[in-house]
């Protein structure tokens, strides 16, 4: 009678075989025409192209009484898509020299871009044991019942394709005086096929200034400074990142009924039903971007170094968020809408330094460093119901754990703050007897996590929840090392991100399954532990409420990569008809050094509101390469 | 040099006014606005709207755990259906919503597709209509009176 997901692992993947095969092109054609000296007409068009087979073969197999994995019967699954996208750029160029100081480009022009898809697929099913994995679905004819992936229903309300096109018409003049002092303004004018007829385009303007001190006749001569720019820039960005037809409600929800005497797929009856719940007053996501900074290059450009000071805004942040089912969006094949929710604030420093030198005539190096401060705070909600999304727990799930409020960091997490355990019978009835209403934990037991009373009412109820941990990272850095001696290169890069914090989500509460191994430091009676509760089964307030118990420092110093060459002298090559040839080794994602318990501290889904929750992603994985560059 | 000038200004032209038109893009399929045209279409609404009775087997599962006449059996040390168990001994916690949650976001989806059909009743007419109205406020209400053996609703 155990939990009936859980299977063994090895079981799983012994039985499992997908195959994916993707095959791309892509094509480019350009021209350019020169003429009237001036002028510049350039034309560019591109495209790609991709195709992907999945091959999954499920044999018939059978992990235990009432196992949900259990297969009865082999199923082989063919399915299919068709990426293609297209861009096509139109700009005219104007440039001019006046004076001989006063540089002036001018540049005009349109773009249009398209992306579609096609899906297909069939599965077929048997339940004779006549098809092993290889088989193709055309082998078992008639021994197998098809269904395709989509059937009539749903091709005829488009659930098998997409097709998103954006179109852009776009000025920009740039003027510099002797490259010294230099400015630039764009304007661009995006429409994307994802908004609503009254809200489809967005005018998007940027502007920057520029100052290269370093050119004025008090720095020229300068022994030290080689170069110094001073630069300051403001632009607003669109985003449409979001599923097509977000703002009308199609009928693309799944509505079939079975009505019970069925012997075929035919015998179903298809009906129609509202999907995606459509928002009709979407609009452009606006990223506005306010930066400034320098760079400059010091000591005859040995050392390099750059500052910025920067603000990104996004207003009118597009999301999905979780909302009440009211809605009615629970239906198969709904969704609750998308909404602009909100401005959002990152704020930071970036400076980056950079030294590289040469010791004798052999001996080259460079070394790096890059490290970004952010600061991440939600300003204002359009509405006044903050969003929420965002799931905890394996199997009884709480949903809402992430919010958007304002003050408080994108996606933060909400659940109850613990201050150690409960160690004694005592400790829990002393609280109980200055409660209000007798009882200041409801299921609190010796052992248990003791919760934070954090409005102070005298007892542990839903309103007690605070942010207690967000998955945005504070700072991060970045490291990178390189040398060359002789034929021999090197080279190697790191990069950390500290404060991040990570929900440990991809542990089962049932005692029999599998648990990390600091449940050996359980709580075991009195004294014995005050940072993790006791073994429980059944209901508890220690796995059945989100805690900061489950939320985790995930900061990360991970090594990315590390490549070492070596490069063959001419002379070694001559006769060989080859001009060079270089073997290298090159590993990625060597180590990761961490004090998260999971897998992968960089794991993210990337929701603005509900990453940061490890479900048990798959880590990156490590990887070596040995290779060889050869050039004829 | 002419005939080329005039093809650049012609491409940038078209480029310009082609452009609002290319991103027009229809979707495949009739939008929820734009449907109610015929007989067909309200009994293909209808069929959308008895879906969700089959999942109303989670109201019978929760009914009858409720109840006096069944317990939800299993191993509650070891996690086999524990908010079923917890409706079973009536200690259900905004934790353990699992099984109510779906109830309530379950049967609103029911009611939700009824009053759609109820918004554009009387969009076009055909005979057998009435039948299909009556149907469709027969579902509204069994959806309503589920949700009512359940939870506190605003009626």
């Amino acid at each position: 009678m155990s939990a009936i997901e859980i299977v063994n692992p090895l079981a799983q993947i012994e039985n499992t075989f997908n195959t994916t095969r993707v095959s791309k092109i892509a094509a480019t054609l350009g021209l350019d025409y020169t003429f009237w000296n001036n002028f510049k007409f350039s034309s560019k068009f591109q495209i790609n192209h991709a195709n992907v087979r999945d091959d999954i073969f499920r044999p018939e197999v059978d992990y235990g009484p009432g196992k949900t994995l259990n297969q009865t019967g082999n199923e082989i699954v063919d399915n299919g898509a068709d990426f293609d996208d297209y861009t096509w750029d139109n700009y005219l160029t104007y440039t001019n020299t006046f004076n001989e100081k006063h540089n002036l480009t001018v540049l005009l022009g349109t773009s249009i871009f398209r992306t579609k898809g096609l899906f297909y697929g069939r599965t077929g099913t048997t339940d004779t044991n006549t098809n092993r994995f290889g088989d193709a679905i055309s082998d078992l004819d008639g021994t197998v019942t098809l269904t395709p992936r989509f059937n009539d229903a749903a091709i005829a309300v488009g659930n098998n394709i997409f097709d998103d096109r954006l179109g852009s018409v776009f000025g920009r003049v740039q003027y510099n005086y002797n490259g010294k002092y230099l400015i630039s303004v764009a304007l661009r004018r995006d429409g994307s096929s994802k908004f609503a007829e009254d809200n489809r385009y967005g005018y998007f303007p940027t502007g920057s200034i520029g100052w290269n001190i370093s050119d004025e006749p008090f720095l020229e001569d300068s022994s030290w400074l080689n170069s110094l720019k001073l630069r300051a820039s403001y632009g607003v960005i669109g985003n449409d990142r979001i599923p097509s037809f977000g703002f009308v409600s199609l009928l693309t929800g799944e509505a079939t009924y079975a009505p019970g005497n069925e012997v075929t797929q035919d015998d179903l009856l298809n009906g129609t039903a509202i999907g995606l719940i459509g928002n009709p007053s979407l609009k452009w996501e606006e990223q506005v971007a306010q930066n400034i900074g320098f760079d400059a290059r010091l000591f005859d450009s040995k050392v390099s170094l750059s500052l910025d000071l920067f603000s990104r805004k996004t207003e009118d942040l597009l999301l999905s968020p979780q909302a009440s089912g009211l809605i009615g969006s629970a239906a198969p094949g709904s969704a609750l809408p998308f909404v602009n929710a909100g401005t959002v604030e990152n704020k930071g420093i970036e400076i980056s330094v950079g030294y590289n030198n040469r010791i004798g005539d052999d001996f080259e190096f460079n070394l790096g460093f890059n490290i970004t401060t952010l600061d991440n705070k939600v300003v204002s909600l359009n509405g006044n119901i903050p969003p929420v999304g965002g799931e905890f727990g394996v199997g009884i799930s709480q949903t809402g754990i992430s919010r958007m409020i304002p003050g408080q960091p994108l996606g933060h997490f909400y659940g109850y703050k613990t201050d150690g355990i409960y160690q004694t019978q005592a400790e829990i009835n002393a609280l109980n007897a200055s409660s209000p209403e007798g009882t200041y934990h409801e299921g609190a037991a010796p052992g248990d996590l003791k919760f934070v009373d954090v409005n102070g009412d005298g007892e542990i109820t839903a309103d007690d929840r605070t942010n207690i941990g967000d998955p945005i990272a504070e700072v991060t850095m970045g490291f990178n090392l390189g040398f060359q001696y002789k034929n021999i290169d090197f080279s190697a890069t790191a990069f950390a991100s500290i404060g991040n914090d990570m929900v440990r989500d991809y542990e089962r509460k049932n005692l029999y399954a599998n648990r990390g191994t600091y449940m050996l430091e359980r709580w075991q009676g009195s004294g014995t532990s005050n940072s993790v509760p006791r073994a429980v089964g059944g209901a508890s307030i220690n796995t059945d409420l989100f805690s900061d118990f489950y939320v985790e420092d995930a900061s990360f110093l991970r090594l990315q990569n590390v490549q070492v060459g070596y490069t063959f002298n001419e002379k070694q090559l001559e006769g060989l008809g080859v001009d060079k040839l270089r073997i290298y080794v090159s590993g990625n994602n060597l180590f990761t050094l961490s004090d998260y318990f999971g897998y992968d501290p960089s794991a993210s889904n990337g929701a603005p509101i509900g990453s940061g929750i490890d479900k048990g992603f798959y880590p990156v994985a490590k990887s070596y390469l040995l290779g060889v560059n050869l050039n004829f | 040099m002419k005939n080329i000038l005039k093809t650049i200004m012609l491409v940038l032209i078209i480029g310009l006014a082609a452009c609002d038109d290319y991103i027009e893009v229809d979707p495949v399929g009739p939008d929820a606005d734009d449907y109610f045209n015929n007989q067909a279409e309200y009994e293909s609404a209808l069929i959308g709207a008895y879906d969700l009775l089959q999942a109303s087997f989670w109201n019978v599962l929760a009914g009858v755990v409720a109840s006096d006449d069944y317990a939800a059996g299993g191993d509650s040390f070891n996690y086999d259906q524990p908010t079923l168990q917890n409706i079973n001994l009536m200690i259900q916690t905004p934790a353990d919503e699992n099984q109510l949650r779906d109830i309530w976001n379950l049967m609103y989806a029911g009611i939700n597709r009824t009053n759609y059909i109820l918004e554009f009743k009387n969009k076009t007419d055909f005979a057998g209509k009435d039948e299909i109205i009556a149907q469709t406020y027969f579902l509204r209400a069994y959806y309503t009176f589920e949700l009512v053996k359940f939870l506190e609703i605003y009626l």
